[in-house]
């Protein structure tokens, strides 16, 4: 009964964002409303543009474009206020750029690095922390925590958010 | 020199003539102005900022005032030393010098300042060693202190000095270190460099052992290194807080260890649902009103309709149920797409709103009211 509305009128919505807000859904209402409207919108894309089959390739191309939609979408709630949701932003604007050529480039460098890796026994807690937060490599130690600090909020609520939408679509 | 500037406007030739050797003595004038005060309000680290920048301020006074009636630089450092010495003997405190040395109680002052600010990241369990140390540190810098030093000046300044500095007690030291610490504080705060933000005024600073380190040169390092490590202790403690079952855990290596875990798995659960999501039923379309409605949790057991032919049975069921939000949304929605005109839906729409208009729009009426 409810039907596809990718464009969504924006008076209905605000109401509803009126009582969410209300309810109080977390620390932080604003940025999860914000992070769900535009995931949502994101999705709606997805699903308008690709065909819907069935088949692997489809599914984890759609399941990759997917996962780049919610970053973006979280990275673009929380604004440029913080470090890592601006790398994010560039790295997914770079990504849509210049698809093919950068990511032959990026494919053989990490290739490269995983091997480096390999011989390097220890690797730094520091260093892997900087590989897994958005733009850390170019940080002080300090910031680097303040940033993980922020990111692990964000992706806690992004994954709430995920879930539950999951879940209300498997029901 | 920031210091005198800071605590006392007056920073006249005195000032002017040798900042390095002024700056010198004010430095370890201050931490023995400081000691006074710690000893003083030992309970409150916090407000012995204030206390150390007032008291200086007054004996900065006398000091520059006093240099200027006296001959040369080095008279300053006794003229302050016993000033520095009466103010503690007010207090109740005896100094600690070895009564063989001179300059001694300067060079006390000096080789405990020394010993902490260099070897400041180390913390030793003993409380013999940080008093040895700075015996021997002492012993170290006596000879480079005895060939710069005035011999004539010192001689003066000893005399007086010498009684009372009978008792070698490692109290002193030890409350020198934590005079050391906290003046390192103050000398943050003066510096007014960005570090100081950092520096909470509630946090007390454990005491410090300190092995002597020779050839460090300026305090400057490792106040910054300190300075640093308390804004890294700081972010630690807040991210310990964030990921679960950190807090229990204590050493820098495993909390990050833990840390870098937690973004880990978080990063595999944003994939794991990403692909969730690609393998919905690609039928189900996504409508921002129901999504919200979830997301408030007010759906309780509404289930999804996959097909548009369903629609009119789960319009009845709903009915029967609780009317949950997205009805009422529904129902607003044909009114804002006349309006607005947006094609996408009314070609979807109408099918659905002639079973609306019968049914529900009576009970929408009574919900949209219920909802606003």
């Amino acid at each position: 009964m409810v039907v596809c509305l990718s464009i969504y009128p924006k008076k209905s919505l605000q109401l509803y964002l009126a009582s969410m807000n209300s309810k109080s859904l977390s620390s932080n209402p604003c940025r999860k409303t914000s992070f769900t409207r535009r995931f949502l919108r994101a999705l709606a894309e997805i699903r308008r543009e690709e065909p819907n089959s069935s088949s692997h390739v489809d599914i984890s191309r759609r399941c990759q474009r997917i996962k780049v939609a919610a970053y973006a979408s979280m990275a673009s709630a929380v604004g440029s206020k913080r470090a890592w949701s601006r790398a994010m932003i560039c790295k997914v604007r770079n990504r849509a750029i210049c698809r093919a050529s950068m990511r032959q480039k990026i494919k053989i460098s990490k290739w490269k690095k995983a091997v480096a890796n390999k011989h390097r026994r220890d690797v730094n807690q520091e260093d892997e922390l900087r590989r897994l937060v958005p733009g850390g490599k170019s940080m002080d130690f300090c910031k680097l925590l303040e940033e993980t600090a922020h990111y692990i909020k964000s992706l806690t609520t992004q994954v709430q958010v995920m879930r539950s939408i999951a879940d209300y679509y498997s029901t | 020199m920031e210091r005198i500037s800071c605590s006392s406007s007056r920073s006249g030739s005195c000032s002017e003539n040798k900042p390095g050797i002024i700056e010198d003595t004010f430095e370890f004038g201050d931490g023995i102005l400081m000691t006074g005060n710690l000893l003083q309000e030992a309970t409150v680290p916090g407000s012995s900022f204030t206390a150390l920048l007032g008291l200086p301020a007054t004996q900065a006074m006398e000091l520059l005032q006093e240099p200027q009636s006296t001959k040369a630089q080095p008279i300053p450092a006794p003229e302050l030393w016993r000033d520095s010495r009466n103010e503690q003997e007010t207090l109740g405190y005896s100094l600690n010098c070895s009564p063989t040395f001179p300059t001694n109680a300067a060079l006390v002052e000096r080789a405990a300042k020394f010993s902490i600010y260099a070897g400041a990241q180390e913390s030793t369990d003993a409380n013999s060693l940080p008093s040895n140390s700075s015996e021997n540190s002492l012993k170290l810098k006596n000879e480079p202190a005895d060939s710069e030093s005035n011999p004539s000046s010192c001689l003066v300044f000893s005399d007086p000095a010498t009684p009372s500095e009978n008792q070698k007690s490692t109290k002193r030291k030890e409350r020198e270190k934590k005079v050391k610490v906290s003046a390192k504080r103050s000398k943050n705060v003066e510096h007014g460099s960005s570090k100081t933000g950092e520096d909470k005024d509630g946090e007390k600073l454990p005491y410090v052992h300190v092995r002597a380190r020779r050839g460090q040169a300026t305090d400057s390092h490792s106040l910054a290194e300190r300075a640093r490590r308390e804004k890294i202790n700081a972010r630690m403690k807040l991210l310990q807080e964030l990921v679960p079952g950190c807090s229990k855990i204590s050493g820098t290596a495993l909390v990050l260890d833990e840390i870098i875990n937690h973004v880990q798995c978080l990063q595999r659960q944003v994939e794991f649902l990403s692909m969730r999501l690609a393998a919905v039923n690609p039928r189900i379309d996504f409508s921002l009103d129901s999504l919200f409605a979830a997301e408030i949790g007010c759906l309780t057991s509404s289930s999804f309709p996959s097909a548009v032919t369903i629609e009119p049975l789960m319009w009845q069921q709903q009915q029967n149920q609780q009317q949950p939000m997205w009805e009422v949304d529904m129902l607003q929605r044909p009114a804002a797409w006349e309006r607005g005109g947006s094609n996408s839906f009314l070609a979807h729409d109408n099918s659905l709103f002639s079973y609306n208009s019968a049914n529900s729009v009576s009970l929408s009426s009574n919900q949209l009211k219920m909802e606003l």
